[in-house]
């Protein structure tokens, strides 16, 4: 290599940073992109599957809301209001644990009704002992559905799903469901064209290929139009959908940018519309830039870290009490964070009447917080740290979760002399080993579901499918069930905190700070867009103007 | 070089050093990468220089101050220890996977050029095989394959000699890239060492130190590898930049040194993403890296030039 070349790669290198991934040049820009109705929207990451009974993160929920749609759909200010969607009307009895849903007369993409059928097709699928769906326990509340899942019944004798005409569905629950038209909106409850994934090599086939672009069946607003691992994926919209004359844009880029410098920086090139997220040293900077385009809302997110239990010396709940009460949240959130959320105590972010923290945390200082987790840790057999294995912290790609991993790594070496090393894996290798349980500390969130705490708890039932901590109690999971049974909110509210109560005594997670929702939004998006608590924003609402606002 | 005496003549190799010692530029690189290397293995060792992984949270991103010279990073941690202390891996990363691939290059190229016939041929085929393979790729694969034995290694050596896990975990944690690199970095080097070694057996001396008995080893060792050095400094030094581009990139993309301790090329991605926040971040490593890179060029030509005394036509 001669000097010249070398040289010119480092010039490159600083080129391609600073225009971010953008390939197109002028076409993609924010401006034209506006003009032809195109929403360009930062998605975080290249979703793992659009199949809705295997995804699990955010960023496939997001694009699997705008292909499919469930009963209901959700409201474009409110977080707890919905709207009809595949179904019309809907009556339910008295306690709230039978639903019956009339169904709108609707149709897939391929021209095919959408049934009553679908839907139970789809429950059946997932729940399906032999599919592994891991968001399963989300169908739980149907009776029988676990035990179903479990492989203690079978299909014919599950009670919650019935389907009396094509027309319309059943939902009997095991427990007071008055919450459901919230869950609904989750992608678990979304229908699948049954007639489609038959075709297509059937309801237990993993690797089906009805996800792809060219195989994509849906009844949502938009159609699967391409998809470049890494690059985008585009959506149009859906000329069979029942509001398809409502629908405001006439298309969606979702960008997998990781990298939120990256994306907030394309987004300041004028590339994008929506960014998912500022990350915690440009929020200055971006408010300062853009004091009309920079959002800041309030999410119901907690970031935490899960311990893997089954590994030594994490089954000692000791060790994991002094490693939660070693970190100084307060100086994370501030300097790691930049205010963009606020140390957590507990797991579930407080909202309402709901507001569980550990209490034998809260009253300490921080100084008299690392003097207990000292204590602990010698308790334990490891006073200052001394035979403690080196653990292994993995965190995603994210840079914000491996500088906060850097600043944990080092508080825990300083207050404990407990050593660790961070992975930072790329997004599908971090979930397939958080799953399969191959991590010692593993760096991750939660986003609520729905708009209640049991969103949060349940979580931490024994053996749940996204606990992948190994801990489960008995006392929790009593709590939880007793939770479900009750029939007040007050006393739901009170068996969900005694349940993370256990939770926080058994510590199997260490909740580190309740997230807030750091963002930019173009000026060209118009309306459509408004803060909302579980960031289940419709898409199709989104509405781009021609031209930006001008400067005030 | 008034002072040489013309009646003792001059070897080959005074000719080249008195070339070299005439090429301005070559000569400066040569004495600020000396300088740099001083800098980064030498002045850690002095107090003045903090801990680079001492994080600080009251002092976020500050810019320079008599205290931390470089300002601070992201987690208040000394710019300047984390510079020096990534430069100390960076060069070590660089020199360490050239010397691997500079003997494993060497006894390839030699052989096969030796040896000749059907072996060279097979040789020099499995050299094609390897030119094949994407290196990024490879490299990736190779590193991440080896991680987990390296890590075995290193925790048997921090148990068996009682040295603290924190001096050797960073130097350990860099064997599956250097050896990486240097395991796919060889080819070109066994190339040119072929050529050169096809060339050189051919000499009558080689005939000479046949026809009186020497074995082969003593033959290729003592009258053909000798010959071969000009041409193999020369790479050499061009192929440092290289590797060290090549770490950068892989540490760049999140495979290189692990967190806290730093590369240059870890430094320069950090830097990057906070450029318009706190622009040290990304000035201070880059710099290095760039005059370390330019230099190591400016070097690997002038040496090229005193080598081949038909390129500067004196």
């Amino acid at each position: 290599m001669n000097r010249l070349s070398s040289c010119c790669l480092y010039a490159l290198f600083s080129a391609l940073l600073l225009s971010g991934c953008g390939k197109e040049g002028a076409q993609s820009s924010a401006a034209a992109a506006a003009r032809q109705g195109i929403l360009l929207f930062g998605n975080n990451a290249e979703p793992q599957s659009l199949d809705p009974h295997k995804a699990t993160a955010v960023a496939d929920g997001k694009i699997i809301s705008s292909l499919l749609e469930g009963l209901v759909r959700p409201d474009v200010r409110e977080s707890g209001k919905v709207h009809p969607g595949m179904a019309e009307s809907w009556e339910r009895n008295d306690d709230a644990t039978e639903w019956r849903f009339h169904l709108r007369e609707a149709f897939w993409s391929d021209g095919k009704p959408v049934t009553s059928y679908d839907f139970a097709y789809a429950f059946h699928r997932l729940l399906h002992p032999a599919f592994g769906g891991r968001y399963a326990e989300m169908l739980y509340p149907l009776r029988g559905a676990r035990a179903y899942n479990r492989g203690e019944i079978d299909w014919e004798s599950v009670q919650g799903v019935s389907t009396p005409d094509a027309r319309t569905l059943l939902l009997r629950f095991e427990n007071p469901a008055p919450h459901l038209l919230q869950m609904l909106l989750h992608y678990t409850w979304f229908p699948l064209p049954a007639h489609h994934v038959e075709a297509l090599g059937g309801m237990l086939d993993r690797r089906s290929l009805w996800t792809s672009p060219e195989k994509w069946v849906g009844n949502g607003a938009y159609l699967l139009q391409e998809r470049r691992m890494n690059d985008y994926l585009s959506v149009v919209p859906n000329p069979r959908y029942w509001r398809a004359g409502e629908v405001r844009n006439r298309g969606i880029r979702f960008l997998p940018i990781v990298n939120g410098y990256t994306e907030t920086r394309m987004f300041f090139g004028g590339k994008l519309h929506i960014t998912n997220n500022v990350p915690p040293e440009m929020l200055e900077m971006a408010r300062a830039r853009a004091p009309r385009e920079f959002c800041r809302d309030p999410y119901y997110c907690t970031i935490f870290y899960r311990l893997n239990t089954n590994r030594k010396p994490l089954d000692d709940v000791r060790v994991r009490r002094a490693l939660s009460l070693a970190i100084d949240r307060e100086a994370l959130v501030a300097r790691v964070v930049h205010g963009a959320g606020k140390a957590a105590y507990g797991f579930t972010p407080p909202t309402g009447t709901y507001r569980e923290v550990d209490r034998s945390a809260v009253g300490m200082t921080q100084i008299e917080r690392e003097a207990e987790a000292r204590r602990l840790l010698a308790d334990a057999g490891f006073p200052k740290g001394k035979g403690f294995p080196t653990l292994e912290l993995m965190t995603t790609s994210r840079d914000v979760q491996r500088v906060m991993g850097e600043c944990i790594q080092s508080m825990w070496s300083r207050v404990l002399g407990v050593q660790v090393e961070i992975r930072a894996c790329e997004w599908t290798a971090y979930k397939a080993a958080q799953q399969n349980g191959e991590y010692d500390i593993s760096s991750s969130s939660w986003s609520g579901d729905y708009a209640d705490p049991a969103t949060f708890v349940e979580l931490w039932r024994t053996g749940a499918g996204n606990n992948c901590t190994g801990w489960g109690s008995n006392a929790c999971d009593a709590a939880l069930d007793a939770a479900n049974a009750s029939s007040t909110t007050e006393e739901r509210m009170r068996k969900l905190s005694e349940a993370e109560r256990e939770v926080l005594r058994g510590c199997p997670v260490i909740p580190l700070y309740w997230s807030e929702r750091t963002y930019l939004k173009s000026s060209f998006v118009a309306d459509g867009w408004h803060p909302l608590l579980l960031d289940q924003h419709p898409l199709d609402a989104v509405e781009l103007r021609q031209t930006p606002l001008a400067e005030p | 070089m008034k002072n040489l005496n013309a009646s003792q003549g001059c070897s080959l190799w005074q000719d080249a050093v008195r070339r070299l010692l005439r090429n301005r530029a070559a000569v400066l690189s040569g004495i600020f990468l000396l300088l740099i290397a001083a800098i980064c293995f030498v002045l850690p060792l002095f107090p003045c220089i903090p801990n680079p992984n001492t994080t600080n949270l009251d002092a976020l991103a500050q810019g320079s101050s008599w205290q931390h010279w470089f300002g601070t990073d992201h987690l208040g941690r000394d710019m300047l220890a984390r510079v020096l202390y990534g430069g100390r891996i960076s060069l070590l990363v660089g020199f360490a996977a050239t010397t691997v691939s500079l003997i494993l290059g060497l006894f390839y190229g030699l052989v096969s050029g030796y040896v000749g016939g059907r072996v060279d041929s097979w040789m020099m085929r499995a050299v094609d095989v390897l030119f094949a393979l994407p290196f990024i790729v490879v490299v990736i694969v190779f590193s991440l394959s080896i991680e987990e034995p390296c890590r075995e290694v290193t925790s048997w050596v921090v148990t068996h000699t009682g040295w603290s896990r924190d001096s050797v975990a960073p130097l350990m944690g860099l064997v599956p890239l250097f050896l990486a690199i240097g395991a796919l970095g060889w080819l070109t080097l066994a190339r040119i060492v072929r050529t050169q070694t096809l060339v050189l057996r051919e000499q009558e001396y080689v005939l000479a130190a046949r026809s009186l008995g020497l074995g082969h080893c003593t033959i290729l060792l003592r009258h053909i590898a000798p010959n071969l050095l000009g041409s193999v400094i020369v790479y050499t030094t061009l192929a440092v930049p290289g590797i060290m581009l090549t770490e950068s990139t892989l540490s760049f993309i999140g495979l290189g040194v692990k967190a806290p301790n730093s590369s240059w090329g870890t430094l320069i991605k950090e830097g990057a993403d906070r450029m318009e926040v706190a622009p040290q971040l990304l000035l201070y490593p880059a710099l290095f890296f760039c005059l370390t890179l330019l230099a190591l060029n400016f070097l690997g030509d002038g040496l090229r030039d005193a080598m081949d005394p038909k390129s500067t036509g004196d």
